[in-house]
Parts: C-alpha cells; structure tokens; sequence
C-alpha cells in the first residue's frame, strides 16, 4: 500500500487484530483502544467497512441474530492481517526516530 | 425480541439507496439499537439522524468513485481551482468598470475591486489550510467558497455591472464542492499541480497579452477558450494513459483527474456560452468514457486471464 492509513483505519484493523467484532463491540474498542479519542460514528463505521471489504482486508466471519437484531461480526484476512503488521512496523520506525532525536536535545531542550 | 421500536431508524436508513440497505441495512440497524439501547435512547440522536442522512447521500451520489479516484480528483479540483483563482484575481480582480449606459464623461475610471474577489480570497485561504493539513478548517472554507460563489453569482445577475461573469463564480463553485468530495491529503501534490497550472495559465495569459485590469471574460474569450481547454483536457488525457503504461499508478490516477477537471472545465466553458453545445459535448464525453471504461476491463480480464495474481491457487 503507497498511501498513508489513516487512524480510524488504524484503529479498526487493531481492534479487529485479535478476532472477529461486531458493529458496536467495533466502535466500543475503537474507542478503548484510542484511549477514548476516536468514537466512530455506526454511518463511518459501515462506511469504512464497506471499503474494506471491497478491498479485501477484512470479510464478514458469521451473522448472528440476538434479541431480533442482526449481529455482524467481521474478520481480517490474511492480506489485512498483513497491511496492518506492515503499519505497526512502519509506525515502529517513526516512533524509534522520534526517540532518538528526543534523546539527542540538549538536558536544557527548550529552553532557549 | 428487541424491546426499542427500531421504526425511527429504518425511517433514517432510506437516505442510503437499497442496494446498500440489502446489503448493510440489518447489520447497520443491529448496531444502531445496540448503540442507543447502550445510552438509553428509544430514538435516533439528532447527530446520528444527520450523520445517516449525510453517508446516505454520499453513497448515493458517490458510491459508484472508488475513495481513491475521489481523493485524486479532490486534489486535482483543488490544484486547478485554486489556480484559476488567482489568476482571476490577479488579471480581473481590480479594473475600471466601465458603463455603457453613460457618456465618456460620466465613467468612473478609478480601479474597483470585484465582489469575485470574495470567492477568489475564500479559495486562497481554503488552499492555504489545505497545504498545512487543516482538513476540517478547509472544508469549512470550501463550503464558505462555495456559499460566497453563489452568492456574488446572484449579485452579478442584479448588477452585471459590478459582478465577475457567470462562468467565473460558476467555476470557482463547482471546483470547491469537487474538493468536498475527499479530504486533500496529498498535499505536495496539490502543491506541485497548483503551480504547474497557474504557470501554464500565467504563460498563455502573457502570450495572448491580457493585462492585469482585464475584465473577468478576457480569460475566458482569449485564454480559456472552447478548442484550448478541450485540447488541454485532451493532453492531460494522453498523459494520464502514458503514466498508466509505464505503470506509476498513483501519478497516473492524479493525472487522469487533472484531466477530468479540465474536461469539467471545458463542459463549463461549452455550456456556459451555448447549452446545445454543451449538451453535445457530455455526450462526446460520456461516449468516450464508455468506451475507455470498456477497453480498460477488457485489458484488465485479458492480463489477469495471462498473468495470475503471485499466491494464487
């Protein structure tokens, strides 16, 4: 993938890296996950889905029907498994260099 | 059984078309009484009816653009937007505005200022914040933009003495919706293409000597004319079809959208000054698409007939 991805994107994938969600469970780890700074919307969220399973990095896992609502749960496939272990690493280098330059500042950084 | 009436919210999923609605509308639904049975609400917030409403039309209108053709065509909209906004404010935002219903004598010959120059100083402020990644902060100015273009396009109706020509507030309009289409996030490339444009449009502008103080037509009558921007458009189109052979796929489709824009541009230009004309030429355009679309997924069926994806079983 050439262009950047962006948080919510992001933050899907990772909440769907350890298995199957569904809708509100989705919004509600998005949620813990960005330490409560992103709440998706359930129009963004089926939005985003909606792109992503055209692209084929996640793919509906099972539907349940619970209390006469429809549950979908949905899933990474092994190409989205693969996207998001090349942004984790890809963000791992930004945050390293970002450490390393922090700990060239001079012990008095920001004062001048 | 659910114990919330979910009547409300089917009511707000018609703003999504039914195909969408049979194929998301039972699981959107689920999470939406999931959601609200969570807050304790018995029906749709106002944010959520606004929110539904708003994805709905978007699909509507735009589910059949792939997002990156949206973004790539945002980007191109802003680039030549902004471009053909400051050469309109450069070359016609001030001059003498002369009125023929009064002798010599009468004239007012001072230079004034065009109210397009609302729309024009709206579209530098909105390129601006684009550029520095201010995503929302433009939006907000793209749609005072596009507000401000009707409205001074309504003003010049009532004075055509004072008001920029309809093409240009029509123009500066529809580039600022196009740019609402996506968030701009390649910015250098907006950057690189605004001024590649506006260094085209300032050459043909001194090429053809219009002077700064021309009126707001003279781009329009002496550079932007009917056969230079089809033959621009079809340029572009040549080059977003090389960039396409040699594979650069992300320059390709940026080009392409180029392209498209000035294609929009000479729809703009055709219509404007006859309808006839400018129905003809949509007809021209779609008919080409059609066949281009048409050529693309042949080719597309015929590499992927010969050349198997790597993986595959």
């Amino acid at each position: 993938m050439t262009q950047e991805m962006r948080e919510p994107t992001f933050l899907m994938l990772t909440a769907l890296a350890d298995g199957p969600k569904h809708g509100y469970a989705l919004i509600e780890e998005v949620d813990r996950v960005s330490r409560g700074h992103v709440r998706l919307k359930v129009a963004t969220l089926y939005a985003a889905l909606d792109r992503l399973e055209k692209e084929g990095t996640i793919r509906i896992a099972r539907e349940e029907r619970v209390q006469g609502r429809v549950r979908r749960y949905v899933e990474l496939t092994p190409d989205g498994v693969g996207l998001l272990a090349e942004e984790v690493a890809r963000r791992e280098v930004t945050v390293a260099e970002a450490r390393r330059r922090l700990a060239l500042r001079p012990a008095f950084g920001g004062a001048l | 059984m659910t114990t919330v009436d979910d009547t409300p919210w089917r009511r707000a999923l018609r703003a999504y078309p039914s195909s969408w609605r049979d194929r998301h509308g039972e699981a959107m639904l689920g999470t939406l009484l999931d959601e609200a049975e969570a807050q304790g609400r018995d029906e749709p917030s106002r944010g959520e009816r606004i929110a539904l409403m708003r994805s709905g039309l978007a699909v509507r209108i735009l589910g059949w653009m792939p997002q990156p053709a949206r973004e790539a065509v945002a980007t191109a909209s802003a680039a030549t937007g902004f471009a053909l906004a400051m050469v309109f404010a450069v070359f016609s935002g001030f001059g003498e505005r002369v009125d023929w219903r009064l002798p010599p004598e009468g004239q007012n010959l001072d230079p004034q200022a065009s109210p397009g120059l609302i729309a024009a100083g709206l579209w530098a402020i909105a390129f601006v914040l684009i550029l520095c990644g201010a995503t929302r902060a433009a939006r907000i100015a793209l749609t005072a933009t596009a507000v401000a273009g009707v409205g001074v396009f309504v003003y010049a109706q009532i004075d055509p003495l004072a008001g920029p020509r309809a093409i240009v507030t029509v123009t500066l309009t529809v580039f600022a919706l196009l740019v609402l289409l996506a968030p701009v996030r390649a910015r250098l490339a907006a950057g690189v293409t605004a001024a590649v444009t506006t260094g085209i449009l300032l050459f043909f502008h001194l090429s053809f000597e219009v002077p700064p103080g021309s009126p707001s037509d003279a781009i329009w009558t002496r550079v932007l004319t009917a056969e230079f921007t089809g033959f621009l458009a079809g340029a572009v189109w040549v080059l977003s079809l090389l960039t396409a052979i040699v594979r650069a796929r992300t320059v390709a489709r940026l080009v392409a959208a180029v392209a498209g824009v000035w294609t929009i541009v000479w729809l703009i230009r055709l219509t404007m000054w006859d309808v006839a004309t400018g129905m003809l030429g949509l007809a021209v355009v779609v008919a080409v698409g059609a066949v281009g679309v048409g050529i693309f997924r042949a080719g597309a069926r015929w590499g992927h007939g010969t050349h198997p994806r790597e993986g595959a079983a």
